[in-house]
């Protein structure tokens, strides 16, 4: 497998809730490319609207939110433009997506085997015996131990962690090119974070599959990721590679969030916090939108909205801080 | 590897021992004893309407003059040979309950169930799909509610005639807006839940996803409100009865000898007692059925 390959481009993204009360813009303009193999992290605190991008990719966004602008290419295939049917045949299939609340995502009512084997019987033309089979051997590849037994209980009996592990085995049964994570250790203890965030890295690995890993957490993108976009109020404020962004953060907003997460050693220091919160969105505030919360904020900043620029190829950033080439 | 091979072969040889479903369930009712009972009853009450020719000791339109009035056998005056007693034109009680259970085991059964389906099927369709078709859904069903059943049930009796028929008909349109309401609700809220979600995320048909994620998760409010239900239709059919629009005579049903013995249940209590008392077992053992459904509806139930 190439490397650079392109597998998702999103440009331009617009995903609007149009209400009653007025249009809310959840993602404004958002615009990033994957490439296969790769794990690209969103972040961002609620309500920037990582998740309404992820479901805006997967076309599962529900009225009334629309997606009014922009383009989404997955492969060769413009998603936004695919009638429902070839969507469909899309989801779980090459694209699949797992959910913050592993508790939820199984239906009570039907056995952990007789969903997994849905997916499978849904996207590949097989007899229910060799769905069994497969969906078997998908539960014991993601380490469930006595993956027969599993297969005939239902959800309620299996805790968190092997519920999310019967999730992730769920949305890689049709071996997916793109697997999107929408928090998918939230709800789980960090021992069982842990386990699973290395399954998902394990996995992807061996099957070539990328992740679009939704979290508020960045120690779980030092972990897994290859790029991140950093969100604000429905924008990327900044998007680089990894290494870049925890080495050199620039973003005032960014560098916020690595100075609120715990460190190990700097245990007597008082954890920094970024004042305030995301505006809502009846007052956005004019020009940058992190103004009132930004330490650095100068006169432009509250009157016009910056651009996300190239600092160099690899590392865009939306600020006037770093307005032709300033550090 | 070994373990779990070991593991495989322990679960081939669980599911050999364990039978057949069909076994499991047996098993299960008997474990609840007012679902057993619920059954049982149900049962009985089902043969006596297939044999009534058979058991019913006489016609149950035959009248008799010298016999009216005759009390149940163990009261004074009462005898062997009618035994829960005469009407007011000398006809054997026990054989009109006999028959009477055919037509309203027919009419509150069949009523409900078509009731049911429209309701459930509009009840999901209107709170899965939302939006325009549910604003125009739900009003026909404040239609329907502004509507009293009776005025209603009387207008479209009048019109298309009273029989059997047209009566399970009426009873099951004025009786659909509940099921449609409740369900409803409950779809709109199962919906939201994660593994709805995850089913659009593998690309799971909306028809599908109702059928299969919505459905079963609403059915088991739509079984307990069926089986009250039932009691309900079969007192409704009582009223039309009453009313002269319900079941015709000579026709027999619970209802209509009920209402014919009210007029007596001063002087005469059995006319109206007995067939009361056939209604209020048969929808207690149905509402026994209906909840020992719901339980085993439930995985969580499962041994």
């Amino acid at each position: 497998m190439s490397e650079d390959k392109i597998l998702l481009k999103v440009e331009n993204l617009h995903t609007y809730f149009i209400t009653e009360t007025g249009t809310v813009p959840s993602v404004n303009g958002v615009s990033f490319e994957m490439n296969e193999g790769e794990t690209v992290a969103i972040v961002g605190e609620s309500g920037s609207g990582k998740s309404v991008t992820s479901l805006s990719i997967m076309g599962l966004i529900e009225s009334p939110g629309k997606i009014v602008n922009g383009k989404i290419k997955f492969k060769d295939k413009e998603l936004n433009k695919l009638q429902e049917k070839e969507y469909r045949h899309l989801r779980g299939n090459e694209i699949a997506m797992i959910f913050q609340e592993p508790l939820t995502s199984l239906n009570p009512l039907f056995t952990v085997g007789n969903q997994i084997s849905e997916t499978i019987v849904l996207h590949q033309k097989i007899d229910k015996k060799t769905a069994r089979k497969q969906s078997i051997e998908m539960l014991r590849h993601v380490g469930i131990p006595s993956p027969e037994k599993v297969y005939d209980s239902y959800p309620h009996v299996l805790s968190g962690g092997m519920r999310q592990r019967v999730m992730i085995a769920m949305a890689l049964s049709c071996r997916p090119y793109l697997l999107i994570a929408d928090e998918p250790t939230t709800a789980l203890d960090v021992t069982i974070q842990a386990q699973i965030l290395n399954l998902m890295r394990n996995l992807s690995k061996k099957h070539g599959t990328s992740i679009l890993l939704i979290t508020h957490d960045l120690g779980v993108v030092a972990e897994m990721a290859d790029k991140v976009i950093v969100m604000y109020a429905g924008q990327v404020v900044e998007y680089t590679d990894v290494f870049t962004l925890f080495r050199e953060p620039k973003h005032p907003y960014t560098k916020g969030l690595l100075n609120s997460t715990p460190k190990f050693f700097e245990t007597d220091e008082k954890l920094e916090s970024i004042e305030g919160t995301v505006p809502t969105i009846n007052d956005m505030p004019k020009g940058c939108k992190f103004h009132p919360r930004c330490p650095y904020a100068m006169e432009k900043c509250v009157v016009e909205e910056p651009q996300i620029m190239t600092r160099f190829p690899g590392h865009q950033i939306r600020c006037w801080l770093y307005e032709e080439g300033g550090n | 590897m070994v373990v779990e091979h070991k593991n495989s072969d322990q679960h081939l040889i669980d599911s050999k021992t364990n039978g057949s479903s069909w076994k499991i369930w047996l098993k299960r009712l008997w474990k609840s004893k007012t679902g057993t009972v619920g059954l049982l009853v149900i049962f009985i009450v089902i043969l006596t309407a297939i044999l009534a020719p058979v058991l019913a000791p006489f016609n149950p339109n035959e009248i008799d003059p010298e016999k009216m009035l005759v009390p149940p056998f163990w009261s004074e005056g009462g005898s062997i040979e009618h035994l829960l007693g005469t009407d007011n034109l000398g006809r054997d009680i026990l054989s009109r309950i006999l028959y009477g259970s055919r037509v309203s085991l027919l009419v509150g059964i069949s009523s409900v169930v078509l009731a049911g389906i429209l309701g459930v099927f509009i009840g999901l369709i209107s709170g899965y799909y939302g939006g325009f078709l549910d604003t125009i859904l739900m009003r026909i069903v404040d239609a329907f509610l502004a509507i009293p059943n009776i005025l209603f049930a009387l207008v479209f009796l009048a019109v298309f005639g009273p029989s059997v028929v047209t009566l399970i008909f009426v009873l099951g349109i004025t009786n659909w807006v509940s099921y449609a309401r409740i369900v409803r609700g409950e779809t709109l809220s199962v919906k939201e839940r994660e593994f709805v979600k995850a089913a659009r995320a593998i690309g799971v048909k909306n028809m599908m996803i109702i059928m299969r994620h919505i459905l079963p998760n609403v059915i088991s409010s739509f079984i307990v409100i069926s089986t009250l239900s039932v009691a309900t239709t079969i007192i409704m059919e009582a009223s039309l009865s009453f009313l002269g629009l319900g079941i015709q005579p000579p026709t027999v049903s619970w209802g209509g000898i009920l209402s014919d013995g009210r007029d007596y249940l001063a002087t005469s209590w059995w006319l109206a007692t007995f067939p009361g008392l056939a209604i209020t077992i048969t929808v207690l053992a149905i509402i026994f059925l209906g909840d020992w459904l719901r339980d085993i509806l439930d995985p969580r139930t499962k041994g």
